[in-house]
């Protein structure tokens, strides 16, 4: 405490005798330096107006440490260069904070103009394969239609196999019938001769196996018994048997593979045959399980 | 507080003719709360790094103002811890100046990488 009581005596002193003035005192050369510094500062054509704010607090810490006692006087001048230095500082990161947005605003606008770029890229990519899909459905409908002539074309080319067996069985049933005609025409001339010279063997007439069909339509579907159409022709059958006396009878009915109800029609027949006079023990009744056949086929076989 | 205090108080206002010359007989709380103050924001605003010199004479000054008015010389203690909180200030300042200078450098880059693509591709797109 007895140096505060000291120095408060020195200042007593020095403002009452000593009577430096403050003029001279802000005169000085620390004074002038900061003084020059802030001035120029404040001149300054980008920095001067954008840190009014810290501009404002160093031209008070100036005014301060021109006004301010000797004793305050490296306290007062610390903080009027650095209020100063805070100010031009302030007021440059002002600026680079200005320049930053000017970047960022730029920025913004490449990264757009990239991203608009990349989205048209990609648009064209994809019209590119829009395009390249639309080749290929093409390529593929061409093929398809490609395809379906060639079906076309093999159809057209089956149905004239068609038309072609069609008439192939045409002829084959044209030469049956002219083959049947001359057996018929053979027959009669047999027939003729054994008139004319009785005791021709009759196993020489049916040495040929002269045969005689009747249709499926003779049954009644899927069964055993007769239809009238079939009874009628039972007599034309008897006649085609007896016109070869002592020949031996095989009856082959066939039913679409049904072996049994083939053998229990060509069973019906033999009944209806035995019943018309035809002896039993010539008569050899079987049903045939081939899916082609279909109808009874009589054959007359020369004698064992 | 000394009882001497308003004695002294009482010598030097009759001495000096209310000649304001009287050292503080509080702790400078107010001055020193600034400064602690400003010192947390340098801190946290990245100084230590971005400012290191200032940064440390804060600091300095700072404990220096602290230990001062531990030793009951507030008048020291309101001194430094001005100064602790201008270098703190100044900190601050110098590291927010940093700052947007690094990002602005940094935009500054990417721009012209940006660009260098944009070219790049305007050369590709005219080449197609």
């Amino acid at each position: 405490m007895s140096l505060r009581l000291a120095f408060a005596f020195t200042i007593l002193a020095a403002t009452a005798f000593a009577g430096t003035p403050r003029d001279a005192l802000a005169r000085d050369a620390d004074y002038e330096r900061l003084a020059a510094s802030f001035d120029s500062l404040a001149a300054d054509p980008k920095l001067g107006t954008l840190a009014p704010a810290q501009m404002d607090l160093a031209r008070a810490s100036l005014q301060a440490f021109k006004e301010g006692g000797r004793r305050d006087r490296p306290y007062l001048g610390y903080v009027a260069e650095h209020r100063i230095e805070i100010a031009r500082t302030t007021a440059e990161a002002e600026l680079a904070e200005r320049e930053r947005t000017a970047l960022q605003r730029d920025n913004d606008r490449l990264q757009l103009e990239a991203a608009r770029r990349d989205a048209a890229l990609a648009r064209r990519e994809l019209e590119q394969q829009r395009l390249q899909a639309q080749i290929r459905a093409e390529e593929a409908e061409r093929l398809a239609r490609e395809a379906e002539a060639a079906r076309a074309e093999g159809e057209e080319a089956s149905q004239a196999a068609e038309a072609a067996r069609a008439e192939a069985a045409q002829a084959r049933r044209m030469a049956d019938a002219q083959a049947k005609a001359a057996a018929l025409a053979k027959k009669e001339a047999e027939l003729a001769g054994s008139l004319s010279s009785p005791s021709p063997p009759p196993a020489k007439t049916a040495a040929g196996g002269s045969r005689m069909t009747l249709g499926e339509s003779a049954f009644v579907r899927g069964q055993s018994t007769f239809t009238s159409a079939g009874q009628s022709r039972i007599g034309a059958v008897v006649d085609f048997i007896n016109a070869s006396p002592g020949s031996r009878v095989r009856v082959e009915a066939g039913a679409g593979g049904n072996r049994t109800l083939a053998a229990a029609r060509a069973q019906a027949l033999r009944d209806a045959l035995v019943a018309s006079g035809v002896a039993a023990g010539r008569i050899e009744a079987v049903g045939t399980a081939a899916k082609g056949r279909s109808g009874v086929e009589i054959r007359l076989e020369a004698p064992k | 507080m000394t009882p001497k205090a308003p004695k002294i108080h009482a010598l030097i206002a009759i001495l000096a003719c209310g000649l304001a010359a009287c050292g503080p007989t509080r702790p400078p709380t107010d001055v020193l709360g600034v400064a602690t103050r400003n010192l947390a924001a340098a801190r946290s605003a990245g100084a230590a790094s971005y400012a290191p010199d200032e940064f440390r004479a804060a600091e300095q000054h700072l404990s220096q103002a602290n230990a001062a008015s531990a030793r009951q010389d507030y008048d020291d203690a309101a001194t430094l811890a001005g100064q602790s909180a201008v270098d703190s200030e100044l900190a601050a300042a110098r590291t927010r100046l940093a700052k947007a200078r690094e990002a602005a450098a940094n935009l500054r880059e990417q721009n012209a990488e940006l660009e260098r693509d944009a070219a790049r591709h305007s050369d590709g797109g005219a080449s197609q």
